[in-house]
């Protein structure tokens, strides 16, 4: 089984592309500047499609975690147990990820702060946030 | 206008392995149904297929099943289809689409892809599908660590209150032949069980297998013919993406909180001689405890530990053992909660009958969310007895 690569869909190209730079970002709202994550088709609060991808400081810290000993794909098998984290980023919005470095996992608490570092996924072509303890 | 009851239900055996393919369960869930009620399959003009992984379509699963219908529909609700699929059939035969509806669930492991005639992957939402598979998905059984790790690290829920859950329902599948797991377990089984998603054990983990339900509802005039007495439906209430709308919504609020002064309007909690709760890990039953108002929020651990919720205590959950012990039959599983409800309102439940049982309470809960917790939440009441308008 081979790693999956996210695919890109017509409302989430931008996002992609910032990943490509090494960027990180959400969607904000330019009618009611509501900012959220992960890419929707819409705005969560008033269904405008009128949004930008603003870029994010990557800067946040455990919201909860949880250390994945079976993984479903076999292909990830070889890496665990890992993290499974879900990060409150300052921007006030959370997101689901993993760490850098394993190492960061041993002594891993809700409220660590941590820093997002963009790095490829699946086949290589696509970029998603991976965090650093910041220590 | 009409009124829309249960006329009957039926369970195949279940088992670890087996060489059905799901439809075949089904239609076993359906025939043993049919001799429950005593309803002919020339009667049957509606049915619900809880199946999201099926190839077919449900009207040509009905087609495979020799069943001309006038209603179908394939009911997508994760865990919560079961019971969603009776009020779906409550719906259609109220506003006179269908007058008998088989709600049917079930089949054989999901990882048993050679058993369909075309593999159809499990259903991935786009979030799921490119912002958590990428990362290496540990399943429900992850997203589940991370809201018990959030209420552990919380409202100082502990082990041996989760481990209370897991061994008193395996109390009641002991006094149920058709549950897979019986054996005695100790609190100390519970902590000791492998780590699978930390904090989530083995002993968290609904197991997969194979076998189906089926559940007949119809109206009120048309059961009454019927060798055995119906069962009345009372509040329904579901609540879908809820926390949806919110920046950052709270891991640990599930949709029960927005429906439950709804559920239990009418029917009070008081008046309840049992539950039946959706059980894929404890934690969802702790839960569901405080979200359905039993205790104030995060209290549900120390509910479980202060309560006795067991066949001698004065609120049983879970009498047959609940799908942690009995097994989790692919979307089949939600039915578990239904079909034990009919047994204790009927007097059928053997040795672990509640003395006196009319009215109990089932949920049905389905899908985690990437941001929130539970997708997909529903309650209903069932009753020996009509409910009052």
């Amino acid at each position: 089984m081979t790693r999956p690569t996210p695919k890109t869909v017509p409302w989430d190209r931008d996002y992609w592309a910032n990943g490509e730079k090494g960027i990180l970002s959400a969607q904000r709202c330019q009618d009611c500047d509501r900012l959220w994550y992960y890419p929707k088709p819409v705005c969560p609060t008033c269904m405008s499609e009128n949004f930008i991808y603003e870029h994010l400081s990557g800067a946040g810290e455990i919201y909860t975690f949880s250390i994945v000993r079976r993984p479903e794909n076999p292909s990830f098998v070889d890496e665990a147990p890992y993290a499974f984290i879900d990060v409150r980023l300052d921007e006030g919005i959370r997101l689901l990820s993993r760490l850098v470095d394993e190492a960061d996992a041993a002594d891993l608490q809700i409220g660590d702060r941590v820093q997002a570092e963009m790095l490829p996924v699946g086949d290589g072509t696509k970029f998603l946030p991976y965090f650093r303890k910041v220590r | 206008m009409t009124r829309a009851v249960i006329a009957g239900a039926a369970e195949t055996t279940f088992s670890r392995k087996s060489e059905k393919a799901d439809l075949q369960f089904m239609a076993e869930a359906i025939r043993l149904a049919m001799d429950d009620t005593g309803i002919p399959k020339s009667d049957i003009n509606g049915i619900v297929f809880c199946a999201n992984v099926l190839p077919d379509d449900s009207s040509y699963m009905a087609e495979h099943l020799g069943l001309a219908v006038n209603w179908t529909m394939k009911a997508d609700y994760g865990g919560a289809s079961s019971v969603m699929s009776i009020a779906r059939a409550v719906e259609a035969i109220e506003a006179g689409r269908a007058d008998v509806v088989v709600c049917v669930g079930g089949g054989n492991r999901a990882d048993f892809t050679d058993l369909h005639h075309d593999a159809v992957s499990p259903p991935i939402d786009y979030a799921h599908r490119s912002f958590i598979l990428p990362y290496g998905y540990g399943g429900p059984n992850s997203q589940f660590g991370m809201v018990q790790r959030l209420h552990m690290e919380t409202y100082g829920t502990t082990l041996e209150q989760l481990g209370k859950v897991s061994v008193t329902f395996r109390k009641h599948a002991a006094l149920n032949d058709n549950a897979l797991l019986r054996d005695p377990m100790t609190i100390d089984d519970y902590i000791n069980s492998p780590l699978i998603a930390d904090p989530i054990r083995k002993l968290d983990c609904v197991m997969r297998c194979a076998g189906a339900i089926a559940v007949i509802v119809t109206s009120e005039e048309y059961a009454k013919k019927l060798a055995k007495p119906p069962i009345y439906i009372g509040t329904y209430a579901e609540k879908h993406s809820a926390g949806a709308q919110d920046q950052e919504p709270d891991r640990l609020l599930t949709g029960f909180i927005d429906i439950r002064d709804q559920l239990f309007e009418k029917t009070k909690r008081e008046d309840l001689d049992f539950m039946q709760l959706y059980d894929d890990y404890p934690m969802a039953i702790i839960k569901q405890i405080e979200d359905l108002g039993f205790c104030d929020l995060g209290q549900g651990g120390k509910w479980v530990e202060e309560n006795d919720f067991s066949l001698e205590g004065p609120l049983p959950i879970n009498t047959s053992g609940g799908i942690l012990s009995i097994g989790q039959p692919r979307l089949g599983g939600g039915y578990i909660p239904v079909i034990e409800s009919i047994r204790q309102l009927r007097g059928e439940a053997g040795p672990r009958q509640i003395k006196d049982a009319k009215i109990g309470f089932v949920s049905g809960i389905g899908l985690m969310s990437y941001q929130t917790n539970l997708v997909i939440t529903c309650g209903m009441m069932l009753g020996k007895e009509p409910f009052n308008d």
